[in-house]
């Protein structure tokens, strides 16, 4: 596990809040995608995750399913993500970077390079949506191999049961998916419940994808979770690209940030 | 990639899913499994199968066009005549019976050229269950006659915004649904190509279509030299073909998967098997229609049963031991063939079934006449007459 990871356990287990924003790369253009790397470390992000753009988003929503398909346009493959992996770690090494796609993306090509060669950029972990534990042996091989853990994902259906195993892998943040586009499938009490329980059999953080939009939403959401994932409400921004997007993209950022550490210390 | 953990046909298929979706598909492979060895399930399959949808369907000798194409005899196994219009009746029966095991009230899937989703409201109203249809909304305005018959059954009807026909963007969205209602929804799908259980379920169903065929063929006393239908995710090959791949059980038949070539140019078409690679899509290892970076290619054919950037696990793995041979045709082709039916016989068969028709038009005059063809026929073409008389107007079919 990097030392960026560590950290943000570290982060975590003082009640300090962490704050994961999301960016499709490429979206609405390759060249943009430093720079709003950049704007989201800048303004105090503690993870970037960049999401590897693929052509059938099956488990984004509407917003973020818009982002992939502008973004599809710009053919990235894996040496470049590699590159801006590696450029982004150069300006801001402490930002964990965490990178995401489909696993049809990771076929194409020998997956065990693939690996290395991010792990080699500077990125901390990679999240294959679409690999649920049982299917990824071979994977968890490469993972090993290159010394890039997998992030895991967990949800409301997740058993307690299963949550362990889940736990028991898992060498990043786990993220919480309350939200894939769809209604919430958990809110109030119920979610603050399930992530108390989850909670007492990890020390990884849990970080909790709900849909959030504002600053009071992710406030919200960090009282019950180590850390929020906010994405589609960035892509909808980007989505405007008028002259002012990223001053607009640095304020919202901001904006959750000071929210969320409002919350910390507490609990 | 060694062979999945769950649902494997050899290296393929799987359970390629988000976390969400997990344990909701455990629970229904496990009901299913439970079904399997549960002798009433299979009765009470078998029993609507007749009672409700109309099965067995006859296997039709075409002796006018064998004839005058002096050949090999060509046969039909008529899935055209069933309730409904469409061999998916008996795909949903199952997966709706396996819902009811569970106790769910919600059916919900997708459609793409409106026979499942009729097939589904058909199955789901009689067994008291409500009823959600997915499905593009260029699907909808494609597929009038089909939209309105859901409708008049009073069916929950989701339009899907989409880049394009088929399926693909309306099971995603039913597939949403259902990770939000976990409790109370089903998913249902005609797609073979689907994370496991699906595609153990869907050929479970569907293999009624082939356990008939090969009866049929004995009590008639033939012996078939080829069996041929059309593969889009291929669910209704699957089952044409269940009873015949099985290894010795009907010796010397030759396996024929037909899909579609589009307009023939070499970057279009829905041919998976054909064109495409191995990946991981809709929840499944399969062959995948893609491009170099691993993006998924929209299947551009005039069938929308058809378009289909995946196909099914068992082809896959039919395809890797031979045991079928896959081929494309051009929609060209599958509108002439339909057409060429159609005149010869008084049979409208959809334009999905016209693949297979073509391949079976090409073939049997290459072979001797004691020869014997069969071509899956999976619907009815009714839908089909606006498609018709625009290609002729455009002056793709003669």
């Amino acid at each position: 596990m990097s030392e960026r990871l560590t950290m943000l356990e570290e982060r975590a287990s003082a009640r300090r809040p962490l704050l994961m924003v999301a960016l499709v790369a490429g979206d609405p253009h390759l060249d943009a995608t430093l720079d709003y790397m950049g704007i989201l470390a800048e303004a105090g992000v503690d993870m970037v995750e960049l999401i590897v753009p693929f052509s059938e988003p099956a488990y984004h929503g509407a917003v973020l399913q818009r982002a992939m398909a502008r973004a599809v346009n710009e053919h990235l493959d894996w040496a470049q993500i590699e590159e801006i992996a590696a450029e982004f770690r150069r300006s801001y090494p402490s930002v964990a970077l965490v990178v995401s796609s489909y696993l049809n993306r990771l076929m194409v090509a020998p997956m065990g390079p693939i690996f290395e060669g991010l792990q080699a950029a500077g990125v901390d972990a990679l999240w294959i949506y679409d690999l649920p534990m049982e299917e990824s042996a071979e994977v968890e091989s490469y993972s090993e191999a290159a010394g890039l853990p997998l992030v895991r994902a967990v949800s409301a259906t997740t058993s307690l049961e299963r949550f362990r195993e889940i736990a028991r892998r898992a060498e990043a943040p786990i993220i919480w998916t309350g939200h894939s586009g769809g209604e919430l499938t958990l809110t109030g009490e119920a979610f603050e419940e399930r992530l108390r329980t989850f909670g007492e059999y990890t020390r990884r953080p849990i970080v909790a994808s709900m849909g959030v939009t504002t600053g009071a939403e992710a406030q919200a959401v960090v009282q019950a979770a180590d850390g929020v994932l906010v994405g589609s409400s960035v892509a909808w921004l980007l989505e405007g690209r008028g002259p002012d997007v990223k001053e607009h993209l640095r304020r919202h950022v901001v904006e959750l940030r000071s929210r969320v550490d409002e919350v910390a210390g507490q609990g | 990639m060694g062979s999945p953990v769950c649902g494997a046909f050899g290296e393929f298929g799987g359970r390629f899913v988000a976390e969400a979706l997990w344990s909701p598909l455990a629970e229904v492979a496990g009901a299913f499994e439970e079904a399997l060895g549960d002798p009433s399930f299979g009765a009470r399959v078998h029993g609507w199968a007749e009672q409700r949808l109309g099965r067995p369907t006859p296997l039709t000798h075409l002796g006018g066009l064998s004839d005058a194409l002096g050949g090999a005899q060509i046969w039909l196994k008529r899935e055209d005549l069933l309730s409904g219009g469409s061999f998916c009746g008996v795909v949903a029966l199952t997966q709706a019976l396996v819902a009811v095991r569970l106790g769910r009230g919600e059916l919900v899937g997708e459609t793409a050229t409106g026979d499942f989703g009729v097939a589904l409201g058909q199955v789901g109203l009689a067994l008291g269950l409500k009823v959600r249809v997915f499905m593009t909304r260029d699907d909808m305005a494609a597929e009038p006659a089909a939209v309105r018959r859901m409708e008049e059954m009073g069916l929950a009807l989701e339009p899907v915004e989409g880049p394009a026909r088929g399926r693909r963007g309306a099971m995603a969205e039913a597939l949403r649904y259902v990770a939000c209602e976990p409790q109370q929804a089903f998913y249902v799908t005609s797609s073979l190509a689907s994370p496991d259980p699906y595609p153990r379920m869907v050929a479970f169903g569907a293999e009624i279509i082939g356990n008939e065929c090969a009866r049929q063929l004995r009590e008639r006393g033939v012996s078939a030299d080829y069996v041929v239908a059309p593969v889009g995710s291929g669910g209704f090959a699957c089952g044409l073909f269940g009873a015949f791949v099985q290894e010795g059980s009907v010796p010397g038949v030759q396996l024929v998967g037909v899909q579609s070539g589009g307009d023939a140019s070499p970057t279009r078409g829905a041919a998976s098997l054909v064109r495409g690679g191995v990946g991981v899509h809709m929840g499944t290892r399969s062959f995948v229609l893609q491009d170099a970076l691993g993006q998924v290619v929209t299947p551009l054919t005039d069938a929308a049963g058809m378009a289909m950037p995946v196909v099914g696990p068992q082809h896959a793995r039919w395809m890797r031991t031979g045991q079928v041979q896959y081929v494309e045709l051009a929609d060209a082709e599958a509108y002439a063939a339909v057409r060429t039916l159609a005149r010869s016989e008084g049979i409208l068969a959809c334009l999905e079934s016209g693949y297979g028709l073509a391949y079976a038009l090409r073939l049997a005059p290459t072979l001797p006449e004691d020869a014997h063809v069969v071509v899956g026929l999976s619907g009815d073409g009714a839908r089909d007459l606006g498609r018709l008389s625009r290609a002729r107007g455009e002056g793709v079919s003669s």
